[in-house]
């Protein structure tokens, strides 16, 4: 029964995970129509599931190992008040990082618990949160001066469709990266030193779904940020965050797409001379640093009070 | 290239007696270079923009004293049709002008001017 | 065939489409044939359909959108060149005194002008995107036949004015002659929007 509750809650995470955050992989392809929604829908679903099998592992042994020793219950409480929080925050229009999110309600139940929790694994996670936005824009940047060397002296037409299979490229690591990370960090709770194969699968069909369901949302938000960028820069901010994502995972560390994405556009933005991110996203998102990790910490140890005292 | 590819079919004869100043209201109205001046049958004498400033501006002589054939260049040096623009050229360097005419027999067909001569080139190039 | 160079392709045959449509043009009031004009109106209308396809390649995701809308206005600056001769055509038509067409050098310039510039641009349309210096230096050739165009036009306007002639006539002459000189002008215009997107990324 309660291994039904986390799994329900699981799907519902994942679900919110294709609906908010495609867009940070597959909005630019869709909005440029290199690819159609259920084209888009596909690519998600292969490549979040390969993601979250092959290399899903780490983020999960980081999360629900390392930085607190789960147990049935521990995962369920926690994957429930995050599920709820998330589902929440989507539905107000205001969605919050899923990382930030879980990792803060597994800390909350995990501390109420009494079970060991680690707080060197905690700041290291911290640390990957500040850092990744960071590091996305330097190698953003250095993306961007590497495009710009090599499409020097080629025609626009060429150029162009180098650029369009870059972006197919640079969303389908996103996409990856979706699974390997974003995925892996909301399975862990549940995933922990068990053959996790359908229960990934089943994520990955709900991201799927909420992707296509929830379609219209993809090409908006972020991507704006990134459109009213020239495909060159567009095109390093997007691939400079798949990198930082991608080497945060092998690193075993749950970070933020969209964060890094934000990073990643505002450095080249920066360094363009455009201002790219406007100084009130930043601030919202700063707040929602704050606010999620906290929220999900401080109502997951009540629900564990609470379910304890019960 | 030959002559009549790259020549400007455009002439505009006045009569000799015109007066100076109606021979630049000409030039400026009609956007050109230079004016034919017909002093006889098959006679012809050219008034170029030089021609104005050097014989009649610089002078201090009021351009509507003057006539046009008091100013002509003559006689007009001309090429056959088919002349290589090689050739021209040479004929432009040693005359010191920078326009010649160009005849079939004793018609003159139009003008060569280094601007036609850039303008033929250029064109060349790019068909 | 890829849907960008679907709309590459019709470009080129909207430019070579005007070209034709300028040597009708030509052959039509050298010869004072005004059936011929027909024909012209026929290849403004085959150009209007190649718009309207480039057009929704280009809405169906054809190039990214940065360059989406310069290689819309590329398309409609062509065809408005093939509107522009059909416009000359039409004016030309309602004439009914050609006189003012005799020993006319200045017109048949113009014509011969027209020519040039839209097989300048047929010719080396698809090079232009591969070598922007060759485009470059195209543009300083169109802007020189142009000017010229708009010298001759000024100096046939200049001519006109002294002839005496019917109201009707005069007015559709002088359009005539407008339209005729604005083919060059819309084919600058094209060159420009040209190199605005082979110099975009």
């Amino acid at each position: 029964m309660i291994e039904l509750i986390s799994l329900i809650a699981f799907l519902l995470i994942a679900f919110s995970i294709g609906s908010n955050d495609t867009s940070n992989a597959f909005g630019i392809c869709i909005g440029c129509r290199i690819l159609s929604v259920k084209k888009a829908t596909i690519l998600l679903f292969v490549f979040v599931l390969l993601g979250v099998s092959l290399q899903g592992d780490r983020v999960i042994k980081t999360v629900s190992h390392e930085l607190v020793a789960t147990t049935i219950q521990i995962s369920a409480v926690a994957l429930v008040i995050s599920a709820v929080l998330i589902v929440l925050t989507n539905l107000r229009g205001f969605p919050v990082s899923t990382h930030q999110v879980i990792v803060g309600s597994l800390f909350g139940s995990g501390v109420a618990f009494g079970t060991s929790v680690s707080f060197e694994t905690l700041s290291w996670i911290i640390l990957s949160w500040l850092l990744s936005p960071f590091i996305s824009g330097f190698l953003a940047v250095i993306l961007f001066l590497l495009i710009e060397e090599l499409l020097k002296g080629h025609n626009v037409l060429k150029a162009e469709k180098f650029l369009r299979s870059l972006m197919l490229l640079s969303a389908i690591l996103i996409a990856y990266n979706m699974g390997a990370n974003e995925l892996a960090t909301a399975i862990a709770p549940i995933a922990v030193g068990k053959d996790y194969f359908f229960t990934a699968l089943l994520g990955a069909l709900s991201t799927s779904i909420g992707a296509f369901l929830l379609s219209k949302r993809i090409a908006e938000t972020l991507c704006k940020g990134i459109t009213i960028l020239d495909p060159k820069s567009g095109f390093s901010a997007h691939f400079g965050a798949g990198m930082t994502v991608y080497i945060f995972t092998i690193l075993g560390m749950p970070v933020s797409t969209t964060y890094s994405l934000v990073g990643g556009i505002s450095a080249v933005g920066l360094y363009k001379g455009v201002k790219a991110v406007k100084f009130g996203t930043l601030k919202k998102i700063a707040l929602n640093w704050i606010f999620a990790p906290f929220l999900a910490f401080i109502l997951s140890s009540i629900a564990s009070k609470l379910y304890l005292g019960a | 290239m030959r002559a009549e590819e790259i020549m400007n079919r455009r002439l505009e004869i006045v009569d000799p007696n015109i007066t100076v100043l109606e021979v630049i209201e000409k030039i400026v109205n009609k956007r050109i270079r230079s004016v034919l001046v017909k002093l006889k049958e098959k006679d012809y004498g050219v008034i170029t923009l030089r021609d104005i400033v050097y014989r009649c501006l610089v002078r201090g002589i009021d351009p509507k004293n003057l006539k046009a054939y008091e100013i002509a260049s003559k006689p007009l040096v001309t090429v056959e049709k088919e002349t290589s623009v090689e050739e021209i050229l040479a004929i432009m360097e040693r005359a010191k002008i920078g326009n010649v005419f160009v005849r079939e027999g004793d018609k003159i067909l139009g003008s060569i001017t280094f601007m036609d001569v850039m303008s033929g080139y250029l064109v060349s190039r790019l068909l | 065939m890829r849907a960008e160079e679907r709309v590459i392709e019709n470009i080129r045959k909207m430019l070579s489409l005007s070209l034709s449509a300028c040597e009708l043009l030509q052959k039509a009031v050298l010869e004072k044939n005004k059936m011929l004009l027909e024909e012209v109106s026929r290849i403004e209308r085959e150009g209007d359909d190649l718009r309207r396809n480039t057009a929704r390649q280009i809405y169906k995701g054809a190039f990214l959108p940065y360059l989406r809308s310069n290689i819309l206005r590329l398309v409609e600056d062509v065809d408005d060149i093939l509107n522009t001769a059909d416009k000359a055509g039409k004016y030309f038509r309602k004439i009914e005194n050609l006189g003012f067409l005799e020993n006319s050098i200045e017109i048949e310039r113009i014509l011969e002008l027209n020519i040039l510039l839209c097989r300048i641009l047929s010719k080396n349309f698809i090079e232009f995107f591969k070598n922007p210096e060759k485009l470059g230096e195209a543009m300083i050739v169109v802007r020189m036949l142009e000017k010229e165009a708009d010298n001759l036009k000024h100096s046939i306007l200049e001519d006109l004015r002294r002839k005496q002639t019917d109201f009707w006539d005069g007015i559709f002459t002088f359009n005539f002659i407008e339209s005729l000189e604005e083919i060059s002008d819309v084919v600058e215009d094209t060159m420009d929007t040209l190199q605005v997107v082979v110099l975009s990324l």
